[in-house]
């Protein structure tokens, strides 16, 4: 909930929120918060780093999604159907952040931030983290799947109030 | 003759998702990654439901769904938003252009079809 001090609400609430929606409903998945911190600082594999920005008149934006790559060819196999190939692994990656954003800005909306969203786009490397910019607001929160040992993932959400 | 489903969505991901959906069921199914390129699939193969996403390179889902009302022929072409828009003020816009159903992303791919159903007639394919 949005509040005169804090306009934008609990980003950390919301992009969780979206994460699990997006992991429940897409991919019959259950997630749970990482009780470590910073879990993927110590992960030595590849990474794939989807990343989608969120625009409007009066917020901008960037959300991150950062899964393993053992994670990302398991969450493709489910949503296919089938072994992914690597373009086909990075478009699932993708559109996955794509529906985790798309989920943030409606709360982003509800709370009188309307905004649109960009394309994604899909990289493969080693943990980035976004950068705390002026009065940004930074969310960044590591999670599991129940159940599994594919590796932590991290959603991080980075909103700035244009003034 | 076999329902023609049109999937117009960017995402690869999304087509592929769609064809696992329909493959049980006797139809014939056409994709474009575009709002420019569904416009062209739509012209040749007249299609009997659309399954339209909005936020795509090239041409957007709207200015698509604008393009193709524009024609007589598509007035009444049924149409089923699936896109991780969920904006009002995009709902409003193509509720007024006809649009049938608003499906957003993250879906629930059962539901999906259920929408579809109660568009086209989709029969089970024969057991091989």
């Amino acid at each position: 909930m949005s509040t005169a001090a804090n306009p934008l609400g609990d980003l950390s609430a919301a992009s969780g929120r979206a994460l699990k929606e997006v992991f429940s409903k897409q991919l019959k998945l259950q997630i749970l918060q990482s009780p470590v911190k910073d879990a993927l600082s110590t992960f030595e594999g590849k990474l794939l780093h989807s990343a989608v920005s969120i625009n409007g008149e009066k917020i901008s934006g960037t959300v991150l999604l950062q899964i393993p790559e053992s994670l990302a060819q398991w969450v493709t196999e489910i949503m296919l159907g089938s072994k992914g190939n690597a373009e086909e692994i990075r478009d699932v990656t993708g559109e996955l952040c794509n529906m985790v954003a798309g989920r943030v800005k409606a709360e982003l909306h509800a709370s009188g931030f309307p905004a649109t969203l960009g394309m994604p786009t899909v990289s493969v490397g080693q943990r980035i983290a976004l950068q705390l910019r002026g009065e940004a607001q930074l969310s960044s929160t590591d999670w599991s799947v129940e159940g599994d040992q594919a590796g932590d993932f991290n959603l991080q959400v980075q909103i700035r109030i244009i003034s | 003759m076999n329902p023609k489903i049109l999937s117009i969505d960017d995402s690869k991901t999304i087509r592929m998702l769609l064809k696992r959906l329909f493959t049980p069921f006797v139809c014939e199914l056409f994709e474009a990654g575009d709002g420019q390129e569904g416009l062209e699939v739509v012209n040749r193969e007249k299609p009997d439901l659309i399954i339209l996403d909005y936020n795509m390179p090239v041409m957007d889902g709207v200015t698509m769904l604008r393009q193709m009302r524009e024609n007589p022929e598509f007035k009444r072409l049924p149409v089923i938003m699936l896109t991780a828009e969920a904006s009002p003020e995009i709902i409003g816009t193509v509720a007024r252009l006809g649009v049938r159903d608003y499906v957003t992303k993250p879906f629930d791919s059962d539901q999906l079809l259920d929408k579809v159903i109660r568009v086209v007639n989709l029969e089970r394919r024969p057991e091989a």
